[in-house]
């Protein structure tokens, strides 16, 4: 009996709690569905864009919500351009703090994460007076996203290298005499020689000299910048200088944030860093090269947020190069990150120095070498042995840049090519003449290059500087031309009673050897040096006749200007030029017989001598040569 | 439950030491229901099967104890596996630099590597002339290393000019091709230390190369219990193979089954060792309460599901059109 009752009450109980659980779970989710059927939408969410930007009182000359002539906001795909909302701005006046809102209205949702840029925009939408991005963001339905952008403008900045000393002044009571001045043609707000400079290339008034930065400068001993490079995300400045550190520039109120020793004899002279603004390379050789031994130095910086967030030194990993392990021996002066993050070193003699590049040397072929490094590791997975190569480069779509000055192009009449490697080699490479351009910028699959006119040397022709776009879908490059100014060099003609004449010497050739572009491809701050010098082989300037002799003396002289120039892409056109160095190659004055025209060898002007103590003439220079050509928001 | 520790390497190496320390430190985390079944750490010196150990190193160990996958010297080499050769230009400095260069392989990396003196043993004394004549010649060295079935060959080059140059090169043996290279210079004299032998090693290697394994070997009385390490899902038992994981490094583990007492300890694995784990299982012997039995939870499964039905209909047949899920309001905050 007892076993024939038992499971019947158990069976009961089960109802019991299966009938209990059904009303207790059951009926408020009946109600919570009915509720939800009957009642009103769910609320879609909402984006926030909260946007900081320099406060006062630096805000008139950095922050572009200051800028009278931002008329709109654009909110932008990174990638593709596509526009997420768009609305007008009026801006607010220099010295009060921007605090309010502006409604976008209705704007796609983003459920995906994407890199988003703002543009401040002025001049009917074509002008970017500021931008921001901001990576990896999204905004789906239903949340509320609060997205945080730091607008800068996308300012240029330039350094300088040591002075370049005059070797002797002629004196006039006591002061050197006024009617040589041989360098007044050096621009004076440039002189000093130590300052990282900035500017604004939309700005009437392009030297933000309120901003120029000098570092490690306790005691009065800074140094001269020699590299610099702007993130991608624009909020930082990384500065090398010939102190051996590397500092980090806050863009918001450029101010030096944080720096690392870098521990190195050899001083840095070129920054790299990667698109994703992860690591940084830089490049570290001396001015000459040495040619044996230790020749120069690759370091990455593996942890580039920890360093710019100063929580640590950011892992710099150092890789020697030895004069014994690379041929042909040359420093790595160019390098650019490939689209597989590894990062590609050109190894070459540095174009700048004078007589270089010698192309009668480097022409042909195996003249420089492409190292491939893994920044991460500092491992060589590859080299390349190329023409004499002074700059490497990639596009958008992963094709491969690189600059040869001294290997001519099919269609080219004087040295100079822009090689284009196609990523995926679907095609020959193309080759464009590209004379008296060592560098070039990348902005999207545009190419932007800056040189001489492709024409053939005569003792007649003066050369002028070529701007270059070779646009994502042409042929060929697209080309402005740019007068160049005359080099004076003003000289006494007598002894005794002071007598000057100023001697003009044209323009002989170009070299582009620093360019950086802003991300709307406006403009471009080119560091170009410019050659003047009498035509070689013949008689040169004349300067006197000595009839009594039957002969003149001729005076042969060549020397370079160095010239940071500011030019508009849109028109082609060069909206500044300061000259900040000149430097003489070579001076001669001898007689030559009026009958045969041939040189006697006899010396006949004194400041050209070489055996006079104070040879004012030969190796004249003055100022500096500029370097560390650089802008916020990136260069490839 | 059991937990032996295994270690590869001999008795006569300071590792030995390290590793009996390491014993004692082990440490061992298990739930209060597992405690009883605590029974004692082992420390057993065997070699281990390791993850890419070359074979020959294998039968080193195996002197002291024999290895379940230990090779003899002359059995075939395969996987990732490195041949170690010099080319010395008339250079009579640094004459130990290929063994050093060996060794430091051999400690530093998960690769397995055969030296001049292995590679005799499996192709006979004449391979030494075999390498000398092959010059530093890739595709030369390639064929060497193919007979000897290594993955690739470290060609390590000294030559003197003023200073002793070296040059090393990884050459990849089915392409035939160098892979990477590397090269420093010394001056006259000069000692290699063993930092820089390494510094050399990473600039020719990627990471990966350089990460070490140890294992964990898991045994236990019931079968179809899942294993986690890190909890991460790692197999059932019976394991058959021992789990290898980078070493050195902490892990957790956990072997579950249902009607078991979970069983979970916390391991150190040090490179080239064993842990062994015997995860004794407890039986949950009570009865179980009303809410674990299965047919309770049908029955609230179907009565939710009647109630969802229900909620469903009533949202469609009541509710608006569905609102414009693209887009959303936003707004400019500029502070």
């Amino acid at each position: 009996m007892w076993h024939a009752v038992a499971p019947r009450r158990l069976r009961l109980n089960r109802s019991l709690q299966a009938a209990s659980l059904f009303l207790g779970l059951g009926m408020p989710l009946v109600l919570g569905a009915l509720a939800t059927g009957c009642g009103s939408t769910p609320s879609p969410g909402q984006v926030r864009f909260t946007v900081h930007t320099t406060p006062p009182p630096d805000d008139a000359l950095l922050s572009p919500l200051t800028d009278a002539r931002v008329t709109a906001i654009d909110l932008r795909d990174a990638e593709t351009d596509a526009i997420f909302g768009h609305s007008r701005f009026d801006p607010t006046p220099a010295g009060t703090a921007p605090m309010f809102e502006l409604p976008l209205g209705s704007i796609q949702v983003q459920p995906d994460k994407r890199d988003l840029r703002m543009l401040a925009l002025g001049a009917a939408g074509q002008q970017v007076l500021g931008l921001a991005l901001q990576r990896a963001m999204s905004w789906p339905y239903g949340s509320t996203a609060e997205i945080t952008l730091e607008l800068r403008r996308p300012l240029f900045f330039f350094g300088g290298n040591p002075q370049l000393i005059a070797p002797y002044m002629p004196m006039d009571g006591g002061s050197p005499a006024p009617y040589f001045a041989p360098n007044q043609q050096l621009y004076a707000p440039l002189r000093d020689e130590k300052k990282l400079r900035v500017i604004d290339p939309n700005s009437i008034n392009p030297l933000l000299s309120a901003y120029d930065q000098t570092f490690d400068s306790a005691g009065g001993n800074a140094l001269p910048v020699t590299a610099a490079a702007g993130t991608f995300d624009g909020q930082s400045l990384l500065v090398a200088n010939l102190s051996g550190k590397l500092h980090v520039v806050d863009t918001l109120k450029l101010e030096d944030q944080n720096s690392i020793a870098l521990n190195d004899t050899l001083p840095v002279q070129s920054v790299v860093i990667d698109p994703m603004d992860k690591t940084a390379t830089l490049l570290l050789y001396n001015k000459p090269p040495a040619t044996s031994g230790r020749v120069g130095r690759v370091i990455f910086i593996r942890d580039l947020p920890a360093l710019r967030s100063r929580l640590s030194d950011g892992r710099p990993l150092g890789v020697d190069i030895d004069a014994s392990v690379v041929s042909p021996i040359g420093t790595p002066i160019s390098a650019a990150y490939a689209p597989d993050g590894l990062i590609d070193v050109v190894v070459a003699l540095p174009p700048v120095q004078l007589r270089q590049p010698d192309c009668s040397g480097l022409g042909g072929l195996s003249k420089s070498v492409i190292l491939r490094y893994d920044p991460e590791t500092g491992m060589i997975s590859g080299q390349t042995s190329l023409p004499y190569t002074t700059a490497v480069a990639y596009t958008e779509a992963g094709d491969q840049v690189l600059v040869q000055p001294c290997t001519k192009a099919p269609d080219g009449t004087r040295v100079g090519q822009v090689v284009i490697h196609k990523r995926d080699n679907s095609a020959a490479d193309r080759v464009l003449p590209a004379p008296g351009t060592a560098d070039l910028a990348v902005v999207g699959n545009a190419l932007i290059a800056m040189g001489s006119d492709d024409v053939q040397s005569a003792q007649g022709t003066t050369m002028r500087a070529t701007v270059r776009i070779l646009e994502a879908n042409a042929t060929n490059w697209a080309t402005s031309q740019i007068d160049l100014p005359l080099w004076q060099v003003p000289y006494q003609v007598t002894l005794g009673i002071p007598h000057a004449v100023d001697v003009l010497f044209a323009p002989t050739d170009v070299l582009a050897y620093g360019i950086a572009v802003t991300p709307d491809r406006a403009r471009a701050l080119v560091l170009m040096r410019v050659l003047h010098q009498t035509f070689p082989g013949a008689a040169g300037l004349f300067l006197y006749s000595d009839p009594g002799n039957n002969r003149n003396c001729w005076v042969q002289w060549a020397g370079y200007t160095y010239h940071v120039m500011l030019v508009n892409l849109q028109s082609g056109a060069r909206e500044q030029d300061y000259i900040v160095g000149v430097q003489n190659q070579s001076c001669s004055a001898t007689f030559r017989s009026n009958s045969t025209g041939i040189d006697s060898g006899v010396s006949c002007f004194n400041p050209c001598k070489s055996t006079d103590p104070n040879p004012y003439l030969i190796g004249y220079q003055d100022g500096y040569i500029p370097s560390a050509p650089s802008v916020l928001f990136g260069r490839r | 439950m059991t937990i032996r520790y295994t270690t590869g390497r001999s008795s006569g190496r300071p590792g030995f030491a390290a590793c009996r320390l390491l014993a004692l430190a082990l440490t061992v985390a298990l739930p209060a229901s597992a405690l009883a079944n605590v029974a004692k750490v082992h420390v057993v010196k065997s070699a281990p099967p390791r993850l890419g150990l070359p074979t020959t190193r294998l039968a080193q160990v195996g002197q002291i104890a024999p290895a379940p996958a230990a090779a003899s010297p002359g059995s075939p080499i395969s996987g990732e596996t490195v041949a170690v050769f010099e080319y010395r230009n008339d250079v009579k400095q640094l004459a130990d630099l290929p063994d050093r260069l060996t060794n430091a392989l051999r400690q530093n990396t998960s690769l397995g590597v055969i030296n001049l003196v292995d590679a005799r043993r499996q192709l006979g004394a004449g391979v030494d002339a075999e390498v000398a004549r092959c010059d530093g010649e890739t595709r030369c060295l390639s064929l060497v290393g193919n007979r000897l079935k290594v993955k690739e060959v470290l060609l390590l080059a000294v030559s003197q000019l003023g200073d002793v140059v070296l040059a090393l090169q990884r050459i990849d043996v089915a392409e035939q091709r160098v892979i990477a290279r590397y090269a420093d210079s010394l001056s006259g004299g000069a000692q290699v230390d063993e930092a820089r032998l390494l510094n050399w090693l990473q600039q020719l290697y990627p990471p990966e190369t350089f990460k070490r394994y140890g294992q964990i070997r898991i045994t236990t009385d019931v079968s179809g219990a899942q294993v986690y390490v890190n909890a991460k899902p790692r197999g059932q038992t019976p394991m058959d193979e021992p789990l290898s994981v980078l070493a050195p490094g902490n892990y957790r583990l956990l072997v579950e089954k249902d009607r078991f007492q979970p069983f979970q300890a916390s391991l150190t694995v040090m490179p080239d060792t064993v842990v062994e784990v015997d995860a004794r299982m407890v039986k949950i012997n009570q009865q179980q309460p009303w809410y674990r039995r299965w047919y309770v939870w049908a029955g609230i499964g179907a009565g939710l599901a009647a109630v969802a039905a229900t909620g469903v209909a009533i949202y469609f047949g009541t509710s608006k059109p569905p609102p414009d899920m693209t887009q959303i309001p936003g707004v400019i905050i500029f502070r």
